[in-house]
């Protein structure tokens, strides 16, 4: 029992106070994503004890979530991605004169639905992660693939380019000493790259920097429009109006968990399907400053969080692009996710998930301070959050191994990035990529070594086969669906 | 918004560093970098945190661990063994040191240091699961020697020191090297283990405190140690040696300093390190992170790398991966 | 204009799938027992087909509806040469960081440097200064003081030491 007070020691909950009160500012102010939080906050952890680093990771991704939905309603503009959705229904309320209670709402459905998805993280990670002590090289390499496919299928806009830039990715990754002969690849004789490009400089690179950059090629008044903001809570309105649609908060919070859980999207997906769903259920209401259309995205997103983790602990693969970083950082401090941890690390994944659920509660005051404060923080400017922004990305990318090449390649990637956005090519598949790339070449090649070279065992062992087939139907899904729909139209017709 | 400023200034004030002049003394006199040639976290990083912080107590003097990775390790080693030689610059050496060279990824040499003194030593094992149907090394042996090409080993990349380990077995035990096929594990002992619990592979030959935990929760077996004596955390495992083939093979750790540091700096910090290497505290240390103890002396460990580097040449040859000049 | 960057795109990829067929070409094989399994050039040459393909499907895609425009190709329409100038600054930060660092040692040098970034993003003289200051302190501070990472004294502070 011991080890859960630990979490409630002073070196463990300062620091995830401190990271919950990071994230707020992060996640309210827009263009800083959540996931750039967790990249920013990463090297801080780099010296701590694993748990705190983690209590601090898991603080800031669920606050920056919630952060972001702020100022989708103040202002219409979502505060990180996953807000999208939050900012229909969210800045209708607003314009009705109904701010305070959407927020109280949202902080409330934020809380809630993390619970949601924590507690199926604590009942599904330990049986999964003792069913994938089955899976080998063949069914993870079908993993990567899919956590690939989902990035580039999902990406909204243009389905060639999400490719393209999954396709950018994987070459990347591929930079660096092969698997199997220890030969260096594309390295050019640079020592630095010979572990490959690392993957937290880049990260941030693709983040941050391109979105400094952006705001600088748009000219934007590098100030936020100032809006006196009301801050008082509606608690008990808010409570009735939560009572009444108690089952729209599970759907959406389940919604949420499972599509968090699939590798390869994330909350900003999960917002959008669970607001989806509500608009097809009640087609005339959503959409008109409903408290429906705000509760079910706000659930979502943040229970999305919890599902992500499930993949990530229990397999060692990325739900999105947040636990992407999360693997990178949790090898740094010596945890191996993936089926051992639950033997292996036994006590940490237990503090984890007890931290999971104390952020959740958490996340009420800090939430409440952070509505306070975002009255603040559109006062002040914005070139100066964009220097913050880029002085953490050098000292972030320097600090991971005391390295000014990462640096020059932190930059780079922000270029990179900046001109991806320009052209309409998203950017998650590359990063998605970048971390996947390996895990799906080496198993391939290492599957192979194990068959001689016969590729069969990808396609009959049962799981294997199993996945492939989802893969297919995945990709196929919306093709065939529309070819149907198609027919039946010609029929009616 | 303006008291806010001027807190800002007052707290910046107060962080400007009190400059001060030191008087001179005897080494250390200012803050000495220990170079880590491997990432935040992992064993290597514990150890020379732990080091550092004995060796700050001791002369009053900060020591700064800094990781410098890459390269597999030529990135760290190379920073250490070309910084100025005067004893602010020491290095947390590893096994790499005897291998990369010969596979080509770096000039670096054992040479380019000088060797203070070695505190870490960890052989190779040879893990099977508990089912497994081999009761003794002979018999795996005999086994390989009648199947060859059917069962999988595995424990770190190709090239790996668990591979060399294993390579050299192979050999010393007059079986070809080809006779068994080598899985490479890219995230080390944790991946290969996990294939060995879920039954993917059959021998995994990473270092018996790397598979302690399955090993004492009777998930798995092991058949033998490659050291010269056995290991007190495994009294019934037998070594190689006392099973006729004469291979010992494992990872090392230790502390060097670039060639040409005064000698008397190079003195002060053996017996400086290895009181640490002998006190309870360090005991304690090693047991929680389950790294064995292994203490040799600033000669007696340059010529132990230098041993190292030969024997490795013939393994790395072996195993194909010496890089041909 | 979307369509001249496609095609720009689409160039690039073709491009890059050649580079990558003819460096890989210097990869050794992988042979394992007595066959030839995939090597290191496997995997790389495999993505490169595919952005190959990619790349021509844009090249084609776009240039059919350029002509079809006959649309005057112009690049650079709304990228301004102050815009380039202060692209090329935010940039650079990440290359003079070191020489920067290592002179003026870590808080005046990430002073220096934000203050550079914020008159850059059009932030006033004063304000850009004491904003500076604080950040640069706090992230000396965080880094230095709480993190124990080491970042760099400068060379003019130890002058004055002697």
């Amino acid at each position: 029992m011991s080890y859960f007070f630990e979490i409630l020691s002073p070196d463990v909950i300062f620091p995830l106070f401190l990271a919950m009160t990071f994230g707020i500012f992060v996640g309210a102010m827009p263009g800083l994503t959540a996931t750039m939080a967790v990249a920013l906050i990463i090297p801080l952890t780099y010296y701590m004890k694993p748990i705190a680093g983690l209590a601090m990771v898991i603080g800031v991704s669920f606050t920056a979530i919630f952060a972001g939905d702020i100022p989708a309603t103040f202002l219409r503009i979502p505060g990180t991605p996953a807000s999208g959705a939050a900012t229909l229904d969210g800045f209708e309320m607003c314009k009705k004169g109904k701010a305070q209670l959407a927020l109280t709402l949202d902080l409330f459905c934020s809380a809630i639905g993390g619970i949601i998805g924590v507690l199926i993280l604590i009942m599904i990670a330990p049986p999964l992660a003792k069913a994938a002590l089955s899976f080998t090289n063949f069914e993870y390499f079908w993993l990567g693939i899919f956590g690939l496919s989902m990035a580039a299928v999902l990406s909204r806009g243009n389905t060639v380019k999400g490719l393209l830039s999954a396709l950018f990715g994987l070459l990347i990754s591929t930079i660096g000493i092969d698997v199997s002969t220890g030969y260096p690849r594309f390295t050019f004789g640079i020592m630095d790259l010979m572990d490959g490009v690392s993957f937290i400089p880049a990260m941030i690179g693709l983040f941050g920097i391109s979105e400094v950059l952006k705001k600088l090629s748009l000219g934007e008044k590098m100030e936020l429009p100032s809006v006196k903001v009301d801050t008082r809570l509606k608690v008990w309105e808010a409570l009735r109006t939560m009572f009444k649609y108690k089952f729209i908060i599970l759907r959406s919070a389940l919604i949420g968990t499972f599509i968090g859980a699939l590798p390869g999207s994330g909350a900003d997906i999960a917002a959008w399907v669970s607001y989806g769903v509500e608009k097809n259920m009640a087609r005339d209401e959503i959409g008109t400053g409903s408290p429906r259309g705000v509760i079910a995205p706000t659930s979502a997103n943040n229970a999305a969080i919890g599902g992500s983790w499930i993949p990530a602990l229990s397999l060692g693969l990325p739900g999105d692009s947040i636990t992407a970083i999360v693997l990178g950082a949790m090898l740094m401090y010596g945890l191996k996710p993936g089926p051992l941890i639950f033997t292996e690390s036994k006590e940490l994944v237990y503090q984890l998930f007890a931290v999971a659920v104390l952020v959740q509660i958490l996340l009420l005051p800090a939430g409440w301070i952070g509505i306070r404060v975002f009255s603040y923080l559109v006062s002040l400017r914005m070139g100066v959050v964009m220097a913050a922004v880029v002085l953490f990305s050098i000292i972030g990318s320097y600090a991971l191994r005391n390295s000014y090449f990462d640096v020059g390649l932190m930059m780079f990637f922000g270029l990179l990035g900046y001109a991806m956005e320009r052209i309409n090519m998203p950017i998650a598949p590359m990063v998605l990529a970048l971390i996947l790339g390996r895990m799906i070449e080496d198993n391939l090649r290492v599957g192979l070594i194990k068959t001689d070279g016969s590729y069969l065992p990808f396609f009959t062992r049962p799981i294997s086969l199993a996945l492939f087939i989802f893969i297919v139907l995945s990709l196929a899904g919306p093709y065939i669906f529309s070819f149907v729909r198609e027919l039946k139209k010609k029929a009616s017709d | 918004m303006r008291r806010l400023l001027w807190i800002a200034v007052l707290v910046a004030f107060a962080f400007i560093p009190v400059l001060s002049a030191s008087a001179w003394a005897a080494y250390p006199e200012k803050p000495v970098t220990v170079i880590c040639p491997w990432g935040a976290g992992g064993g290597t990083d514990r150890l020379a945190r732990f080091l550092a912080d004995e060796l700050s107590k001791k002369f009053g003097q900060p020591f700064t661990v800094v990781n410098k990775t890459g390269g597999a390790g030529a990135v760290g080693h190379a920073a250490g063994a070309y910084a100025p030689p005067d004893g602010y610059t020491i290095t947390i050496v590893t096994l790499e040191l005897a291998t990369m060279h010969w596979m080509g990824l770096t000039d670096l040499t054992y040479e380019a240091f000088d060797y203070v003194a070695q505190v870490n030593e960890d052989p190779a094992g040879v893990t099977v699961r508990a089912d497994a149907p081999w009761k003794t090394l002979k018999e795996l042996l005999d086994d390989i020697k009648a199947n060859p090409g059917k069962y999988l080993f595995s424990g770190v990349a190709a090239g790996g020191i668990w591979d060399l380990a294993r390579i050299g077995m192979l050999h010393a035990a007059g079986i070809p090297v080809d006779a068994v096929k080598w899985i490479p594990s890219t995230t080390g002992a944790a991946q290969a283990l996990t294939e060995l619990l879920g039954g993917h592979i059959h021998v995994v030959t990473c270092s018996l405190a790397e598979a302690g935990p399955y090993i004492k929760s009777g998930q798995a077996r092991a058949l033998a140690v490659m050291a010269d004596e056995r290991i007190p955390a495994f009294p019934d495992v037998p070594t190689l040696k006392e099973l006729g083939i004469n291979w010992s093979a494992g990872t090392w750790r230790g502390v060097g300093v670039p060639k040409g540091t005064p000698e008397e700096i190079r003195k002060k910090l053996e017996d400086a390190v290895v009181e640490i290497a002998n006190s309870e505290a360090f005991k304690k240390f090693m047991e929680t992170n389950g790294f064995g103890i292994k203490i040799r002396r600033g000669e007696e460990f340059r010529k132990f790398v230098e041993e190292q580097d030969k024997a490795w040449k013939t393994v790395l040859e072996l195993g194909g991966y010496l890089k041909k000049k | 204009m979307m369509e001249v960057w496609d095609l720009a795109l689409g160039i690039l990829c073709v491009l890059l799938s050649a580079f990558v067929f003819y460096y890989s070409g210097t990869f050794p094989k992988f042979i394992s027992g007595d066959k030839e399994l995939p090597g290191p050039s496997f995997f790389p040459r495999f993505v490169a087909i595919f952005i190959l393909g990619f790349g021509l499907f844009l090249i084609v895609n776009s240039g059919l509806s350029l002509i079809k425009k006959r649309e005057k190709i112009r690049f650079l329409d709304n990228l301004d040469k102050k815009m380039l100038l202060k692209f090329i600054a935010v940039l650079s930060t990440g290359f003079v960081v070191e020489p920067v660092l290592s002179l003026l040692g870590a808080v005046p040098g990430l002073t220096a440097i934000s203050v550079f970034l914020m008159r850059v993003f059009r932030v006033k003289w004063i304000q850009s200064l004491i904003y500076s200051l604080a950040l640069a302190v706090f992230i000396y501070w965080i880094f230095r003081g709480v993190f124990k990472l080491p970042l760099p004294e400068g060379k003019l502070i130890l002058l004055f030491r002697g």
